[in-house]
């Protein structure tokens, strides 16, 4: 058999950012019950992963720094940076120049997805249906996508004549339709 | 805007479903000690929601290797219905306010 280079591989450099916090993320399997690692360790235990988890899991506070080190246990300056990561990220708003306060832009897709993770952890961990259910309801009324199928029929008799006035027997035809539809969209089946 | 849902149980309050949702969003567990932290500013009993209104539901217990307390959140179909009502699952920016 005939064979033929389609293509070559070179050596590339890749920059790798050294996370930081300092708790090992556990084992999956191990005791979870009791971990407070954020999105059970899917992005280490850093600290914007800690920050992140904290302001998806309560988005109507008002975030001062001072808050943040206390709820997650981490340092004013590590707090500080990942604030300033998040709120280049469109993910937080900042009002106040020497001492910020933060929401949530509660506005960005980023935000919405963030918040089905957190579900879709937990559901991953357990039996729960916590991701569907949310994403569901947010359908509903985000969206405004509500589903459903709708079938109209209608049944007339008619009788058939000929030329000279004789009629036939009574028949009943029917038709009917069967529409699949979204809220705004109606296509015909 | 819609209307403020009016819930069976009237020990349940908007914070105390907002509390819920920060817990389950947390996975389900948190420690006593952060809960305390987070929720005393805002009123919210933690452990008399669990003898309470979430009997059964929610739970305090001891963490038998480092002997910490933590919050665990059991029910969370219950959890889920009472965010559904307070439109709490995703909120956003279009849902009420209390006012």
């Amino acid at each position: 058999m005939d064979t033929e280079n389609i293509f070559t591989v070179q050596q590339i450099h890749v920059c790798v950012t050294r996370m930081t916090g300092d708790t090992p993320v556990p084992v999956p399997g191990s005791d979870r019950e009791f971990s407070d690692v954020p999105y059970a360790g899917l992005f280490g235990d850093t600290v914007i992963a800690r920050v992140v988890e904290e302001i998806i899991a309560d988005p109507h506070s008002v975030y001062h720094p001072k808050d943040l080190e206390d709820l997650t246990e981490n340092s004013a300056p590590r707090i500080r940076e990942a604030l300033v990561t998040l709120t280049k990220f469109g993910l937080l708003k900042s009002s106040g120049k020497k001492h910020p306060a933060y929401v949530v832009d509660k506005s960005k897709k980023t935000f919405v997805a963030l918040t089905l993770l957190a579900y879709a952890v937990l559901d991953d961990k357990g039996t729960s249906d916590c991701m569907n259910t949310a994403i569901r309801h947010y359908s509903e009324t985000t969206l405004n996508i509500d589903q459903g199928i709708c079938a109209v029929a209608v049944s007339a008799p008619y009788r058939i004549s000929d030329q000279k006035g004789i009629t036939g027997s009574v028949h009943t035809v029917s038709t009917g339709n069967a529409y699949s539809y979204q809220t705004s969209i109606i296509t015909e089946g | 805007m819609t209307s403020a849902p009016v819930h069976e149980d009237e020990e349940i309050t908007l914070e105390i479903v907002r509390f819920l949702a920060w817990l389950k969003k947390r996975g389900r567990s948190v420690k006593l000690k952060i809960c305390h932290l987070k929720w005393d500013p805002k009123d919210i009993p933690i452990e008399d929601i669990c003898r309470k209104s979430a009997r059964g539901r929610m739970h305090v217990r001891r963490n038998p290797s480092t002997g910490d307390k933590w919050v665990i959140l059991d029910d969370l179909v219950w959890a889920d219905n009472l965010m559904i009502d307070y439109g709490e699952e995703v909120p956003h920016h279009r849902h009420w306010k209390e006012l």
